[in-house]
């Protein structure tokens, strides 16, 4: 509780007696202004969560995992294998293709996986300007494949660069860190921005008898952007090698002598054209390699074969997307109205001690949706969205036709936004659950799945003035057709499962560059178990004082007890401070997990709880150019 | 009532005044400090958007030629004759384009916004800037 006092002193200390001219003031608060009236957010597609550039370079973000594991519902956990995913307070985990993840318009789609959203969770964010976050969404407003949760992530303008940044970090453990990137507009308007990254991410090792469970990590990033006259290609490569931690063993007892790892590379292209009628077009073609080495001692499960200890796959993904979106501005009204289709293509080849399993499959999906907002008056907006997805197999699984409808209200009251919105929407199910060849190996599945069908009800009251921003939210959630697994079967359907959400959230802002924020959420499940935090609290102070940037983070999350193992209440602070040295130059520290006391996860058949974060000590510097 | 729908659709979150009240102080400032003894500034710029912001600013006015103006703001023109004329950059590559003879520069580089004078041209011009813009003087190549 001492960490908790001291983060609220400093949290609440705003004197600065550092001195600035008038002219410093101006220049500072036009610089904070303009980077909030650049993030657009869709007030009608969820509950939103905006991270401005400002606040990401205060937090010394170094990755999306550092915002991920900010969030208050959904909370960030990891797998035995040493990835990423979401688990909703008391429920175990959410579906992976409900996490939606854009770097401008472009959604990290996977073909065997559904989303590509929690492989990217590691991705670097220094060519990210800003982030806005969509919860509770139907996210028929970006097109694309359905999900609740929409992270869209911001690219840098090479308008507001013109230059580069070069930035280094370290931490205690070796891990080290390198980004870079350049900007530039030419006299004629053509533009690009180029950022390449390299991490080496060294973790703690835990022991499992005489298993050593690594989740060391490296990967490299790039990306560019080339745009002129409304035409705009980008480029993404995204690559991974993430070591296997528990690995994919019944017993966790990953061999010694063997390279246990994930292999993840992501590359994409994507091309966008603008025409003067608000008409887009837009086109990408994503490749995706997944290699997965797993020898465990104990044996790995591998559907009918039986167990294994050689477990070797390799998953070649492409996904193909074209779409046409238009808007319509009426007086009263706008009108957006879209289609898409993808080719979605998975190609599996896997070795299973001396067993083989190879199979392809190809998802051809069809889309057509629209969007109405009506505006009664200045601050009534009603809106209703209707969207038809038609997937269609080339083999074996059957098809299906879906459909999103939704229909929600938004007013203003002098100072107060209410927000009420019913959605019916759905989640496809990833091939890998769906289909796995004759043999059914490496999984058993059922082809015969009806995908998820949630129901959402959510509301949300946000109180705000100059200085002050209170949010209630709230959201039931019924899902219809839940995939859950089934021993015999795989996986089967499930009817009626229930869950209800509740966040409160306050914002104190001192200024142009101090505020407070704090939040208490909760969230339970209609059959009663907690199989995560079922309460927490999140607590962020950001302060500047003269050439000093503070940052402080406080999540707390509730006791839970999973596979027979009790995980004590959790404290993850989190304390960074930077100095600009000058105004090309800055230096930085950052500790995480200070306390030790961070979220801890229990794992099925393993008798102890493991920290989902380490406590690390970072330093970096960033120079422009 | 379309802009309102617009605006209503996507919000910005912004809680403090509007970025262009604070660039109308800011380039009010820097006005009346290249011109401290003038009643009226007549003010000649290629960029629409700027010239609505400069056109509210008390004792500003948006000449009809760039012959009338007082002071050029430039943001995408790199043909006009800079030797007789008080130029000030709205645009990084206006900026090192006519660095020879500009007074100075407001424009966005490296992420932020950037306020330079240069000093050889501000001597070119017999233009002393008062002690609060001093910070702002640079010698630049």
């Amino acid at each position: 509780m001492k960490a908790l006092k001291y983060f609220l002193v400093l949290g609440s200390l705003n004197l600065c007696f550092a001195q600035e001219s008038s002219m410093d003031e101006l220049l500072s608060t036009y610089e904070t202004e303009s980077k909030l009236s650049k993030i657009s957010k869709i007030e009608s597609a969820g509950f939103v969560t905006t991270y401005s550039r400002d606040d990401l370079e205060r937090m010394q973000a170094r990755t999306l995992m550092d915002i991920l594991r900010t969030f208050s519902i959904p909370n960030i956990s990891r797998t035995a294998t040493n990835n990423s995913y979401f688990m909703k307070p008391s429920n175990k985990s959410m579906p992976n293709s409900a996490i939606r993840l854009y770097i401008n318009d472009h959604d990290m789609a996977a073909s065997r996986f559904g989303s590509d959203a929690m492989v990217w969770s590691d991705m670097s964010l220094e060519f990210i300007d800003h982030i806005v976050v969509y919860k509770t969404s139907s996210s028929i407003e970006f097109g694309n494949e359905p999900g609740t949760v929409i992270i869209k992530l911001y690219t840098k303008s090479p308008e507001t660069e013109e230059g580069g940044k070069v930035r280094v970090t370290a931490d205690q453990k070796g891990s080290a860190s390198l980004s870079t990137y350049y900007a530039h507009t030419t006299k004629s308007g053509f533009s690009y921005l180029l950022y390449a990254n390299k991490d080496y991410i060294e973790r703690e090792a835990y022991y499992n008898q005489a298993y050593e469970l690594n989740s060391d990590n490296d990967s490299e990033n790039a990306y560019a952007n080339f745009s002129y006259k409304n035409f705009e290609v980008e480029l993404g490569h995204y690559e991974k090698n993430n070591n296997a931690f528990l690995g994919m063993g019944s017993v966790y007892t990953p061999s010694n002598t063997k390279d246990n790892k994930q292999h993840n590379d992501h590359d994409y292209i994507h091309m966008s054209k603008k025409f003067d009628n608000d008409l887009r077009v837009q086109l990408s073609y994503d490749i995706i390699d997944v290699d997965l080495d797993y020898y465990d001692d104990g044996g790995i499960s591998a559907g009918s074969i039986g167990i294994v200890s050689d477990y070797v796959v390799d998953i070649k993904d492409s996904v193909l997307s074209a779409t046409i979106e238009k808007t319509f501005n009426f007086k009263n009204n706008r009108l957006f109205i879209g289609g898409f289709y993808k080719q979605k293509t998975s190609d599996f080849r896997g070795s299973f001690d001396t067993n083989s399993s190879n199979f392809k499959n190809t998802l051809n999906i069809y889309s057509l949706y629209g969007e109405n907002s009506y505006s009664f008056s200045e601050s009534f907006m009603f809106v209703t969205s209707l969207k038809g997805d038609f997937y269609r197999y080339d083999k074996d699984v059957k098809s299906q036709d879906m459909l999103i409808a939704r229909a929600g209200l938004i007013k203003n009251i002098d100072n107060f936004q209410i927000k009420a919105f019913y959605t019916q929407t759905y989640y496809a199910i990833p091939m890998a659950a769906l289909y796995s060849g004759d043999t059914n190996t490496p999984l058993k599945t059922d082809t015969s799945l009806d995908y998820p069908e949630p129901t959402l009800l959510s509301l949300g009251v946000k109180y705000k003035s100059r200085n002050h921003e209170l949010n209630l939210k709230g959201a039931m959630i019924t899902v219809n057709n839940k995939v859950v697994p089934d021993p015999a079967v795989g996986f089967r359907n499930l009817d009626n499962i229930s869950y209800n959400q509740y966040e409160l959230d306050y914002t104190y802002y001192i200024g142009a560059k101090n505020k407070i924020n704090a939040s208490i959420y909760s969230g339970e499940n209609g059959e009663g178990s907690e199989m995560s935090p079922k309460y927490g609290v999140n607590i962020f102070s950001f302060n500047s004082c003269g050439k000093f940037d503070f940052y402080n983070q406080l999540l707390y999350k509730d006791s839970y007890e999973a596979y027979g193992v009790s995980m004590d209440k959790s404290y993850d602070f989190t304390s960074s401070v930077k100095y600009r040295h000058t105004d090309n130059l800055t230096f930085g520290i950052k500790g995480e997990n200070i306390l030790d006391k961070g979220l801890e996860q229990a794992y099925r058949n393993y008798s102890s709880s493991i920290p989902v974060f380490d406590r690390k000590f970072w330093i970096n510097m960033e120079y422009l150019f | 009532m379309k802009k309102i729908l617009l605006l209503f659709i996507l919000v910005s979150i912004t809680l403090l005044a509007s970025p262009q009240d604070t660039e109308k102080k800011i380039y009010k400032t820097i006005l009346s400090s290249i011109f401290p003894k003038k009643s009226t500034i007549l003010v000649w710029s290629d960029n629409p958007q700027k010239q609505k912001i400069l056109s509210e600013i008390k004792n500003v006015k948006i000449a009809d030629s760039e012959e009338d103006a007082d002071i050029l703001i430039i943001n995408k023109s790199y043909d006009i004759n800079a030797t007789n004329k008080k130029i000030f950059a709205d645009g990084y590559l206006v900026f090192k384009h006519y660095k020879d003879d500009i007074i100075g520069g407001f424009y966005w580089q490296k992420g932020r916004p950037n306020l330079i004078f240069l000093k050889k041209n501000l001597i070119d011009h017999n233009i002393s800037l008062p002690n609060t813009l001093k910070n702002y003087i640079e010698d630049y190549d």
